[in-house]
């Protein structure tokens, strides 16, 4: 049955490739006189970006976009399409990816809904015939979605989504973007173990995948860099008090804490800190945040964390990012932004390298990445598709985000 | 570390200890819960935050909260729960959620779902007694709860109109029919457990930080230890709470402290297994 | 003339329990009323104390209109009843529950005291008990506090609601008794009764009311004789609608 799939699949998509002018799968030819590329029925909410419908010498990279744009993460999803738009813009405006292909952005509204992401995932592969889809949402979404781009054998990216599970589904199309917590453990026990020369750790932890996650993981590496982890608490989202664990790590006396969790919870455990006079460094990641400083105020100065991305890393592009974004949007973002960005270079690299838009060659070129330099890091691909990305260590000083050193 | 878990349960325990007040008291005088209570709460919070915010010294935003939320009661009595069939309690009881739900939404609404600041009632430095901790906020949380106990005590069984409050929720029928006008025994009620619930949103403030949804998970502790310390009785809520933050404390101790909430619930049932009214409680008819 | 009905008609909800009903009971009297189950015994009483719509007809107590009135406005003028089903106050005290008796009466302590004190007299198990909670006295008891509540009010008119419900023999015995003293004291009692033998027995004067019309009325030593009272027992109800 699947093996008709694939044929049905292959033969509409031959189809309809050839229909479409412009180098479609092979190596880029010249096409003249273009008609526009096949138009799918518009579905409800869906976009098209500026950026010529005209083919020009080379042809044109259909890149497919599902994010949400209504419901709760409409806040989140419109950071990342600011992201992807940023990109897609500078690189047609260069004159296309290596001069030529311009990126033509569909962009449509899954809703963070697993079923109408499947819809729309569906009518991005096979009725768009996008070479390449991005697709940022809950990774609930992500693992209904790909099943998709896998039958589609259409290379999906995903700058947003944490979950582990992602990259277990033996899934050689999809490739995770978004910055995994090794990268941060690796980031933080680099920095402890160096210039801090601690060994003794006490973990604080969310009591659910993210938390849990980090914590295996920070247990995972502790033997690699001669860590001793002490004591390790949980604590559920929405927990106001956490006395009973600080009080506890305050007695067993640890180099530092190492915190799994959002400025919510953080900034509550630094105040208690303060009032139960418990004088550890706290180090992590997840909390990096505007609100950290807005909402702790003075009792989050000093704290650390490792993050992929920051405003305080002095680097040209980095800076350059941030004043664009900042003026085109007139907005704060997270570091969803950055990471949408670095998604589209990064195809646009794959692509460059492979001078196709095929989307075999892509998935190849994707895992044949290596040293990716971009806002979000230095980045490789591993052998299950997890980008690995070089991370910072920062610190508040001053109500800011400064480097560590 | 005993000791001091012990301890550190009493912070969390203070504020269970208002809420199952809050929440006995309305069973006392109405005979009813009150599933709005923790909105009620929540909206007090945002009260206080606004007044504070739009310049008056903290002490007046303090002082003027409850108003706002007695004021608040007695309209939604005199407005909504009044046009009900009082006869019936689920037709009440589902109201007080319909009410929760549309104030947890206006309050979204009007203020956001971020949460915000509150300053500090108490001192940051703790307080040390030999080799423990405590916090002055804990110690101060526990006299105001410990005082409204009092208070409420006094009120319901030594006033003529808190006895009313109580012949009203016991038997409503028969207190009209002594010529208690059950329906302004009402309005007190909800304007009082209001300006109560004001007090507890106060206290809460600065813990918790103001948000929309502030009140919701402990309002359901909130009944859980009224329940522990059997419904109804005033000093029961106290203690039930008190006993609850306790418990939560050791059990993350010794447990984990991700098992906090369920710990709290494997012994609420537990003890209502051996106890059925609860620790305080007194067998009383029973009503519904 | 304490009180004076005239035409009365009262309905709960749609259904039409009082279809013109007219009685009255003088200064002194012991007046019963007697009629079978869902004949609007209870109706005409609440009905009274204005907790049940009245669509017409007037209700007069010493000269002034009380048709429709707030029950408070009722009860704090003399008018008391003992509710059917006592209504007592399970979880508060026998000394609260009275307490909250006299609470539609002004405050004067002399009088307080010297009515709980005939109250204690009349029932000196309530005194024993008057520490525990309501609920816990048993089904006689609470008939005994749920008059003696009614007592602590000073009524000029009581009323009092099938008070030999769900009790055993003796009791019933005894609650009329009780019944019996106090109309001694002068007070005057409307008595709602389905027990007709024991209420005639006490009463001066009865009516029969039979789903809500008055079919009779005579003094209780005649209606004692009568065969109206058996119809109105056993064929009530499917005459006409």
């Amino acid at each position: 049955m699947k093996k008709k799939i694939f044929s049905a699949l292959t033969l509409t998509m031959g189809l309809s490739l050839t229909a479409c002018s412009g180098g479609a799968s092979s190596a880029p030819t010249t096409a003249a006189g273009s008609a526009p590329a096949q138009e799918a029925a518009p579905a409800a909410g869906s976009e098209k970006s500026e950026g010529g419908a005209e083919a020009q010498e080379g042809g044109e990279l259909v890149l497919g976009f599902a994010v949400p744009l209504t419901g709760t993460s409409a806040a989140g999803g419109e950071i990342v399409r600011n992201g992807v738009q940023m990109a897609v813009d500078e690189i047609n405006e260069a004159g296309g990816i290596d001069g030529k292909w311009t990126i033509r952005l569909i962009t449509e509204d899954n809703q963070n809904d697993p079923s109408t992401s499947v819809n729309v995932m569906e009518k991005l592969c096979n009725q768009d015939n996008a070479n390449v889809v991005i697709s940022s949402t809950a990774s609930s979404c992500c693992l209904a979605d790909m099943e998709v781009t896998r039958a589609a054998r259409c290379p999906e990216l995903a700058p947003a989504s944490t979950a582990a599970s992602l990259t277990e589904q033996g899934n050689e199309y999809f490739f995770r973007t978004a910055v995994t917590d090794s990268s941060n453990v690796v980031c933080l026990y680099d920095y402890f173990t160096g210039a801090m020369n601690g060994s003794r750790i006490a973990v604080l932890y969310e009591s659910n995948d993210f938390g849990n996650g980090g914590y295996q993981l920070l247990q995972d590496y502790a033997g690699q860099y001669n860590v001793e982890i002490i004591d390790a608490q949980a604590y559920n989202v929405g927990d106001v008090d956490f006395s009973v664990q600080l009080t506890q790590f305050k007695e067993e006396a640890p180099d530092a804490i190492f915190v799994w969790g959002h400025y919510e919870e953080v900034t509550i455990m630094c105040k208690q800190m303060a009032q139960y006079e418990v004088e550890i460094p706290v180090m992590g990641t997840g909390y990096n945040s505007p609100y950290l400083t807005e909402m702790g105020g003075e009792f989050v100065e000093g704290i650390m964390l490792s993050t992929c991305y920051t405003t305080a890393d002095p680097d040209e592009k980095v800076q350059a990012f941030d004043a664009k974004y900042t003026e085109l949007y007139k907005a704060s973002y997270d570091q969803n932004a950055p990471q949408a960005y670095d998604t589209v270079y990064m195809i646009a690299d794959a692509v460059t390298r492979a001078q196709s838009i095929d989307r075999e060659a892509i998935q190849k070129a994707l895992t044949e990445m290596k040293d990716f330099d971009g806002l979000t890091g230095v980045m490789n691909f591993d052998n299950t598709n997890n980008v690995s990305k070089t991370c910072k260590m920062i610190k508040i000083e001053n109500g800011q985000q400064v480097l560590c050193d | 570390m005993f000791i001091q878990q012990l301890l550190n349960g009493l912070t969390m325990g203070s504020i269970y200890a208002l809420l199952a007040v809050g929440v006995s008291m309305i069973y006392k005088a109405m005979g009813m819960m009150n599933f709005a209570h923790g909105d009620t709460i929540m909206l007090s919070a945002f009260f206080c935050l606004t007044i504070y915010s739009a310049g008056l010294p903290l002490w007046a935003a303090i002082l003027i909260a409850p108003f706002i939320s007695a004021a608040l009661g007695l309209c939604l009595e005199r407005f909504v729960y009044r046009k009900l069939e009082y006869g019936s309690f689920s037709n009440l009881l589902i109201a007080t959620v319909g009410v929760s739900f549309i104030m947890k939404n206006s309050a979204v609404g009007i203020w956001g779902a971020q949460k915000h600041n509150f300053p500090a009632l108490f001192s940051m430095k703790p307080i040390h007694i030999g080799s423990f901790t405590i916090l002055p906020q804990c110690i101060g949380m526990l006299a105001i709860a410990a005082f409204f106990v009092g208070v409420l005590q006094l009120f319901f069984y030594k006033t003529k109109i808190g006895k009313c409050m109580r012949a009203a929720a016991s038997n409503a029928e028969g207190a009209t029919m002594m010529g208690i006008n059950v329906s302004f025994t009402r309005f007190l009620t909800f304007g009082i457990s209001a300006a109560f619930a004001a007090v507890a949103g106060i206290l809460m403030s600065p813990i918790f930080y103001v948000s929309t949804t502030m009140a919701t998970n402990v309002a359901t502790k909130g009944f859980a230890a009224a329940i522990l310390g059997g419904f109804g009785s005033i000093t029961g809520g106290f203690v039930g709470g008190l006993i609850l933050g306790i418990i939560e404390a050791i059990g993350g101790a010794y447990i984990a402290t991700a098992y906090k909430d369920v710990i709290s619930f494997v012994v609420l049932i537990l003890v209502l297994y051996f106890c059925p009214n609860g620790l305080l409680g007194k067998k009383t008819e029973q009503k519904m | 003339m304490i009180l004076k009905i005239e035409d009365l008609v009262s309905s709960y909800g749609v259904i039409k329990a009082l279809k013109g009903v007219s009685l009255e009971v003088r200064e002194g009297e012991l007046v019963s009323l007697l009629g079978a189950n869902g004949a609007g015994k209870s109706t005409l009483l609440k009905s009274i104390i204005g907790m049940v719509k009245i669509n017409s007809g007037h209700i007069r107590y010493e000269d002034s209109e009380i048709t429709g009135l707030h029950p408070s406005k009722i009860i704090n003028n003399g008018i008391s009843i003992v509710p059917e089903g006592r209504k007592i106050f399970a979880d508060m005290s026998v000394a609260d529950n009275l307490e909250l008796g006299s609470f539609s009466r002004k405050k004067d302590k002399e009088l307080d005291k010297r009515i709980l004190e005939t109250v204690y007299e009349f029932f000196p198990r309530l005194y024993e008990r008057r520490g525990q909670m309501g609920g816990l006295l048993s089904g006689g008891e609470q008939q005994m506090l749920a008059i003696g509540r009614a007592m602590m009010s000073n009524p000029r008119l009581l009323l009092m609601d099938e008070p030999s419900m769900g009790l055993a023999p003796l009791v019933v015995e005894e609650v009329f008794a009780v019944i019996r003293k106090l109309k001694e004291t002068g007070v005057t009692i409307l008595l709602v009764e389905q027990n007709a033998s024991m209420a005639l027995e006490v009463s001066d004067r009865a009516y029969v009311l039979n789903t809500g019309n008055i079919v009779d009325e005579d003094t209780s030593e005649n209606m004692m004789k009568k065969s109206s009272l058996v119809e109105a027992y056993l064929g009530g109800g499917n005459k006409e609608e």
